[in-house]
């Protein structure tokens, strides 16, 4: 966030220290791990460091990781990355700035009490230590809008500087895509399905797989081609221009800011009086709302059917639910719940919440996105890390580099969803080479992702 | 349950153990011996059946703890059987329950016999012998955990499973680091004794034997008299330090290399093994000179020999028990009870959860007096949680449990009660000489075959630490497809 520098771990095997196992830092170790890290957890909480210790291949060290007995041990401090993203904003400073004095080259912070992200303030944290601060509240606004800007889309990630999208979009029951081989299908030239999400497991396909209704497919491709063909698959709407938020907490907070920027109109809801009254102030032209969320009349009055879009943000899961079931209700075109318990992302799809985020799972995925080794752009986390999507930079050396893409031997589950070559794009087939500097679009369960590393 | 999981787990492991059996038939090609006949097939019965089973198996999700134990618990059946049929085969044991029964008692690290004369056996069936007491002594599965590429996040369920102790405590990051660290120790303090027993005096190959059963706490000789045979005093002290120092939580090594100080020794586990096996000594020298009158040097010797091959479960003997005071008998037996540290290769109760019974045992006392009292059990300046202690607690219970049951039902095959009741303990923590009839210069030929099956499953339990035997006798574990 601070800055667009990635910080890059060169060798093989890097060893991250990961202060605080919660859920955040639960799902970074998972994710290091599965990608052959040598993962340290610092948690000073006896039965979350058992849960950590019991169910992953990490070494956990129980204590503050702001406190030099921890620091000073000598398997910590041979560690290349420090990733503090503990409850407390202060632990995680200063962890990350002692961290920096004990020998670890990179530090991570998540700070949640910056509001935007300016120049000085990254200044200010790199000369404190800090290389890298993440406000996961922020980064949850962000995808937010970016999801609310295309309308039928369920998950919306961008590669390449926006040359290509992936889009996750909810196949409708009457699409004409349904039951057709996917070597049938007539797609554009740039757009490819690279995935398939049914009974919560995600199939990476071929030719012979078909759709069936309430498949979400995950599609890559050029923008302009996936809006051509949006409709084909899932329900048209109108580009959303009324939103309604029901939670003012951080996200929501700034959520606001940013749609109001984007010129969308936007309702606000909040119980807390304090709160609204803060948000009141800082808002210019949006209204905000002192109420319950599940005051029925409140939303009926304030007209919830005819928002393009409900985000409901409150931090009780089953409330969140609970709104955005009633929003559908009365005709709202699309809900967006935030859920703290990732377990629950699939069963809320089910009965129709249309998209389901979890802040510490985009949280995870942003840190991972700037921990790749050398040639990593990016990487984005789909469904619950059920799969991943990951940028790649062909390097010279690659083993791929010059080849045709049917010699390449590539690991089962994972595929080339889209190839940036100089500055076109284009989906690639058995004859498509790889050249050097080439941008891939690599779509992979996580258990192939290491076997993938290897051949780029 | 998820089968191809357990197919692609167990079918590397045959292909493992396969390819190691190679080593015995290459020892009978070496000495031209005809078991090259016994060996040789049952390797690629192993290597092809393991190949085919990794072939249709798949590891794709995680290991959860109904497929770790049952890995682990077939792991070990699997290896004995067919560890005993390279043995059946052969033509040196006169029954498969026999062969079966001197296959665990290798795997386990137990070292009791059915062979009433070594002196006479092929070598590479002695060889074969002295390595599956080195394959076990620090896991199978351990060893497989090193040699086999990423079978997934379960690795560390297996690995807790295999290794005794009641706390699964990581040294490093990776479980496979830790592993492979474990081997590179023990294979070069085998390395090292085996070294050192050819210069003081042993024939190669029987140094090399005495090295696999000696740092592994086995047991086996490649003599009928054991390691008495050699008379020589500095064989002993070799087997001596050799036996002390892989009763040690090899977890203090590892950290005492990597942080290049031996301030990790100073461990409560550690300073208590050093306590009871220094007063045991003692106690063992006086008994031995006040009330048999030997002499001085010969108590010493032998007292120092059999109280530490005793409390590190390894069970040689250089001297006849059977003949010494009963206090002096008493004190080995509640050694061979007690064992050794965790994390080490010895067997027995594990001296840690002593340390944690004997607080609990302490607090309750001070509990009785002041009622509201808060104690918390503190082992190395950590306070152990409630689970854990329940667990220790859990565990002695069954320890002594299933030590009832066995004597009782060896009793039934007609023994004696003590001889029944050293024999169970010998097996259950892994000694392999008892007292009695079972003393150190007697073997286990003469008992039938049911009790010898009783001794088995004893040997098993003892190694795997009670549960993942003791979870495949519950129905529960079988009938139920579902997880309930």
């Amino acid at each position: 966030m601070s800055g667009n520098e990635i910080i890059t771990l060169g060798g093989q095997q890097v060893r991250v220290v990961i202060v605080g196992a919660g859920k955040v830092g639960y799902s970074l170790a998972q994710c290091l791990v599965e990608e052959n890290h040598d993962v340290i957890v610092i948690e000073e909480d006896e039965s979350r460091r058992n849960i950590i210790q019991n169910s992953l291949d990490v070494m956990t060290i129980q204590g503050n990781g702001a406190s030099p007995r921890v620091l000073l041990d000598s398997e910590v401090r041979s560690a290349d990355l420090m990733i503090a993203v503990t409850d407390s904003d202060e632990v995680n400073m200063v962890a990350c700035m002692a961290a920096k004095r004990a020998g670890i080259a990179r530090t991570i912070a998540r700070i949640r009490d910056i509001e935007s992200m300016d120049e000085a303030e990254t200044e200010f944290h790199r000369s404190l230590g800090i290389d890298l601060t993440i406000n996961p509240e922020y980064v949850t606004a962000l995808e937010i809008s970016r999801n609310l800007m295309i309308p039928t889309a369920l998950e919306v990630e961008d590669f390449a500087d926006g040359k290509v999208r992936l889009l996750e979009l909810k196949i409708r029951s009457e699409s004409p895509m349904i039951g057709i081989p996917l070597a049938n299908l007539e797609l554009p030239a740039n757009v490819l399905i690279v995935g398939i999400f049914r009974q919560n497991k995600i199939i990476i396909p071929n030719g012979q797989d078909i759709l069936l209704p309430n498949d979400n497919v995950f599609l890559v491709g050029e923008p302009k081609f996936l809006d051509m063909i949006q409709d084909e698959f899932a329900n048209i709407l109108d580009p959303v221009k009324r939103v309604m938020i029901i939670g003012a907490g951080r996200i929501g907070r700034s959520l606001a800011v940013l749609l109001e920027k984007e010129g969308i109109a936007v309702k606000v809801i909040d119980k807390d009086e304090e709160r609204c009254q803060g948000l009141a102030k800082i808002l210019k032209h949006s209204s905000v709302y002192h109420g319950e969320g599940t005051d029925i009349d409140l939303l009926i009055e304030e007209g919830v059917g005819d928002a393009d879009a409900v985000v409901c943000l409150t931090d009780d899961d089953k409330l969140n639910l609970l709104l955005a079931l009633l929003a559908k209700e009365m005709g709202t075109k699309k809900t967006i719940v935030r859920v703290g318990r990732t377990e629950y992302i699939p069963l809320m799809e089910k009965v129709g919440i249309d998209s389901v985020l979890s802040p510490r799972l985009i949280t995870a995925g942003f840190i991972l996105s700037h921990v790749r080794r050398g040639n990593y752009v990016s990487v984005s986390l789909l469904e619950g890390a059920k799969a991943q999507a990951m940028e790649v930079i062909v390097s010279s050396s690659s083993k791929v580099a010059g080849k045709k893409l049917k010699d390449i031997f590539f690991p089962p589950n994972s595929l080339v969803g889209a190839v940036v070559h100089r500055q076109d794009v284009y989906v690639p087939n058995g004859n498509s080479i790889l050249y050097p500097d080439d941008r891939a679009i690599v779509f992979a369960l996580p258990e192939t992702i290491s076997k993938v590393e290897k051949i780029f | 349950m998820n089968l191809k999981l357990l197919q692609a787990i167990i079918g590397r492991l045959f292909t493992v153990y396969g390819l190691i059996m190679i080593a015995p038939a290459l020892v009978a090609i070496y000495y031209q011996e005809n078991t090259f006949r016994a060996f040789a097939p049952v390797a690629v019965v192993l290597i092809i059946l393991g190949w085919s089973l990794v072939k249709s198996g798949r590891i794709q999700e995680k290991i959860g703890p109904r497929e770790g134990l049952t890995a682990v618990a077939a792991t070990w059946l699997l290896a004995s059987l067919f560890g005993a049929l390279a043995f059946y085969l052969s033509g040196c044991f006169p029954s498969f329950i026999d062969a079966l029964f001197e296959a665990v008692s290798g795997l386990t690290t137990t070292g009791a016999t059915v062979l009433p004369n070594l002196e006479i056996m092929p070598r590479s069936i002695l060889f074969w012998r002295s390595l599956s007491h080195w394959l076990g002594g620090m896991g199978i599965i351990v060893l497989f955990i090193v040699l086999l590429p990423n079978i997934g996040m379960g690795a560390v369920h297996l690995f807790n499973l295999e290794v005794p102790g009641p706390v699964a405590d990581k040294v490093m990051p990776k479980i496979r680091d830790t592993a492979r660290m474990l081997w590179l120790i023990y294979t070069s303090m085998t390395v090292l004794s085996a070294v050192l027993l050819w210069l003081a005096g042993m024939p190669l190959f029987e140094a090399l034997n005495h090295a696999l059963t000696l740092v592994s706490g086995g047991g086996f000789s490649t003599r009928t008299a054991g390691a008495s045979s050699f008379n020589s005093l500095a064989v002993e002290l070799i087997v001596v330090i050799f036996m002390f120092l892989n009763a040690i939580n090899f977890n203090l090594y590892i950290h005492a290399w990597r942080h290049r100080s031996l301030r990790s020794f100073n461990d409560p586990e550690f300073k208590l093994y050093g306590i009871i096996i220094a007063s045991a000594f003692c106690l063992v020298t006086l008994s031995l000179i006040t009330q048999s009158g030997t002499t001085i040097f010969t108590a010493l010797r032998q007292s120092l020999f059999q109280v530490v091959a005793m409390s590190t479960t390894t069970g040689y003997a250089i001297a006849d028990y059977n003949h010494w005071p009963i206090f002096a008998q008493f004190v080995l037996f509640m050694l061979m009870i007690v064992g050794g540290c965790s994390r080490s290769t010895a067997g027995g109760i594990k001296i840690v959860r002593i340390l944690c019974l004997f607080k609990m045992a302490w607090a309750q006392i001070r509990q009785a007096i002041h009622p509201r009292l808060v104690v918390n059990i503190v082992v190395h300046d950590k306070v152990v949680d409630s689970n854990t202690l329940a667990k220790v607690g859990g565990f002695f219970f069954l320890y002594i449990i299933i030590s009832c049951c066995a004597t009782l039902l060896l009793t039934v095959a007609g023994l004696e009660i003590f001889d029944a009741m050293a024999a169970t303990i010998a097996s259950l923590s892994n000694v392999g000489i008892g007292f009695g009839a079972f003393g150190p210069m007697a073997n286990y030929a003469f008992l039938g075959p049911g009790g010898k099956v009783v001794l088995i499953f004893c040997m098993l339990i003892g190694r795997l630490e009670i549960l993942p035997l003791l979870v495949l006798i519950m129905p529960a574990f079988w009938k139920s497809k579902r997880k309930w």
